[in-house]
């Protein structure tokens, strides 16, 4: 009870509520307009946070991530074409039903929806973080090897269509965090007799480049060759139009729990994302539900499968990062960096040594989704314009905010140049196909992987085989073979099928 | 580009990249080889093993080149060098922007820059860019200054 006293006074701050709030319209702004993503307006928020204390930053943050989850589906419903990858099956539904002139109904959906949904995740994560915490106290050297190659594979597997570029990527990622000094011995690798390098690529530039100033690229590409231009449908002015009465939100409970319940476990596995969380509980609603017909055509229950379970993801997904500080996906990997910044290392030893941190962490993330819900009702008319910013308004300010954002945190031409860089090679992996996922997040477990490697082999005298007499490590060691196995049979049997 | 060539392309560009950082590995690191993992372990690994996949890839992409049917609807070319115009020139204006950034200052730099950028995105209304251009960069200097206490480059030329 002390503890949760200390964290409910460490996060109850004017500054803290304020940034949550800030966070949240900045999220669903972003999420709401097509051509931005969450990851980039994470990014883009990252450096603003160097300079606050710990909990504020991670509250805007937080606040985003929960925002643009959400605010996807805005334009998802009013121009079909959905702001983030979770929302599209928000618009299989959405957007009919803004055709037949209930626009106004689907936005308040989703909006109670995503709050449901994100309640639930909160509370799961309180209850299954401490756990997990505690467990993972006993793992040593040996154990986080495993893991991070299982993550790491997991990631590269189900980030794209391609087992193979995922595993590149994620190569490509690790293979970049070892530019710069050795973190045993202090060797310089990779530098190329650039001094800059010796202090390794910098995280923000990778994040920035590869999601922000990638996707600029991608944009500009498809304006100077799309003439296509997307129509915003209105709102209608009818209140009935408008309205949810509560018999209708009893009648979607048990649609919201599944949804939510699919939403938690995916987000609690690194790697599987939001969207596939959307469509799968999309595809359960529609096989449970007792009017399958209408789903495709404006069905109540198919906006709030999709989108409990793409919100349900938000707070689930922190478990492995706070637990064992393994990113499950980018917005956590970008997180991390936000906590590593400020001296916090997640992991088991977070729980330990900073609890009142966690304890105002774990409030704050329910103050947010609460916030979501007063922020989303008021807020819809601001949110639906933002929608209708022309891409040449929009764009010349992300970039700014790039360049600038990139030097503020940095001090560095240099870095800046890196980011543009990265910005490069994200395009180039775009337009060939292969997922950015897997290389920010090799990016990040590299240093983990190799410095755990390497202690592992001293403590064990250079046996590799001790790796597999620990029942932890040998166990996903294994797994990890099985599932880089069983993807690659299946995908052979894919390639090979008329 | 179809998917075969995509893959073709790209899986030899990362093989020859690969083996040509394995050639060159060994002077970029300097190390007693010893009986512990030496700090050019990770990186050799990793250079092995996108060698490896790439490999992979290429002849992934070769057998599907073969499969695939070439005679889908052609897409023209001048689309293809618009858009990889465009790409340039926002690359170009990107680095620009940042080589100006100590010379001419944030203010300088960033305004011509947001300008640029606006045409580029196909803005049109001249007005409206010219605010953007006044505006934006004084309002994210003025919140850094102000908000995050950070100065950004007044610009070596007016010193």
């Amino acid at each position: 009870m002390d503890q949760f006293l200390v964290g409910f006074g460490m996060i109850f701050e004017f500054q803290n509520i304020i940034l949550m709030v800030l966070g949240l319209v900045v999220g669903i702004v972003i999420g709401a307009i097509p051509g931005l993503n969450v990851p980039l307006a994470v990014a883009l928020a990252l450096p603003f946070t160097f300079s606050l204390p710990p909990l504020a930053g991670l509250s805007m943050l937080i606040g985003i991530y929960k925002g643009g989850t959400y605010g996807g589906s805005i334009s998802a419903i009013l121009i079909n074409v959905p702001g983030t990858p979770a929302a599209a099956a928000t618009a299989l539904d959405g957007n009919k039903l803004a055709r037949k002139g209930q626009a106004g109904r689907a936005l308040k959906l989703s909006l109670y929806a995503s709050v449901f949904g994100e309640l639930m995740s909160d509370i799961l994560l309180i209850v299954l973080a401490v756990q997990i915490a505690k467990i993972a106290l006993l793992f040593g050297p040996h154990e986080f090897f495993a893991l991070g190659i299982f993550a790491l594979t997991i990631i590269g597997l189900v980030s794209g269509k391609s087992l193979v570029k995922g595993l590149i990527a994620g190569a490509a990622g690790i293979l970049f965090a070892t530019v710069g000094l050795d973190p045993i011995e202090g060797e310089v690798r990779l530098a190329f007799d650039v001094y800059e390098l010796t202090g390794g690529l910098k995280f923000i530039a990778l994040i920035i480049g590869a999601f922000a100033i990638s996707e600029a690229l991608v944009q500009v590409e498809e304006r100077a060759t799309s003439k296509a231009t997307a129509h915003v449908l209105e709102i209608s002015k009818d209140r009935a139009a408008n309205s949810l009465s509560l018999r209708e939100l009893r009648k979607l409970l048990p649609t919201a729990f599944r949804g939510a319940g699919i939403g938690m476990f995916i987000g609690a596995v690194p790697g599987i994302g939001a969207a596939i969380a959307a469509f799968l509980s999309y595809g359960v609603a529609r096989r449970l539900s007792k009017t399958p017909e209408e789903f495709g055509e404006g069905s109540l229950e198919g906006v709030a499968a999709a989108e409990t379970a793409n919100n349900g993801v938000t707070g689930s997904t922190l478990i492995p990062l706070l637990t064992l500080g393994i990113p499950g996906d980018v917005i956590t990997a970008i997180m991390l960096g936000a906590l590593t910044v400020h001296g916090l290392i997640p992991g088991p030893t977070l729980f330990q040594q900073q609890g009142d941190f966690v304890t105002a962490l774990f409030i704050g993330m329910l103050m947010v989704t609460f916030l979501h819900l007063i922020v989303g009702y008021l807020g819809l008319p601001l949110f639906i314009r933002a929608v209708r910013i022309p891409p040449g308004i929009l764009f010349p300010l992300v970039v700014a905010l790039c360049v600038t954002g990139t030097f503020v945190a940095t001090s560095s031409i240099f870095d800046v140049f890196v980011m543009l860089g990265f910005g490069v090679i994200g395009y180039l992996m775009v337009k060939f196909g292969f997922p950015i996922p897997p290389l920010l997040i090799g990016f990040i477990l590299g240093p983990l992987i190799e410095v755990s490697l390497r202690q592992a082999m001293i403590l064990s005298d250079n046996n590799a085989l001790d790796l597999f007499s620990k029942p932890v490590s040998a166990a996903f060691l294994i797994l990890t073979v099985i599932v880089i196995v069983s993807v690659g049979w299946q995908r052979l049997r894919e390639m090979r099928s008329p | 580009m179809t998917r075969g060539g995509r893959d073709t392309l790209s899986g030899a560009v990362l093989l020859l990249g690969s083996l040509a950082l394995l050639v060159a590995l060994p002077g970029q690191i300097e190390t007693l080889e010893g009986p512990d993992l030496t700090p050019a372990f990770i990186p050799r690994l990793m250079i092995i093993g996108i060698g490896g996949l790439s490999a992979i890839l290429l002849l992934q992409g070769v057998l599907t080149l073969r499969r695939e049917d070439t005679t889908g609807p052609a897409v023209e070319l001048t689309d293809h060098l618009r858009g990889l115009g465009a790409v340039l020139a926002l690359i170009a204006i990107i680095a620009i922007q940042t080589a100006l950034l100590t010379r001419l200052g944030y203010l300088g730099s960033t305004a011509l820059a947001v300008g640029a950028l606006a045409l580029l995105y196909g803005h049109r209304r001249w007005w409206h860019i010219l605010v953007l251009m006044i505006l934006a960069p004084p309002l994210i200097m003025l919140f850094f200054r102000h908000l995050m206490l950070v100065l950004l480059p007044p610009g070596s030329w007016f010193e």
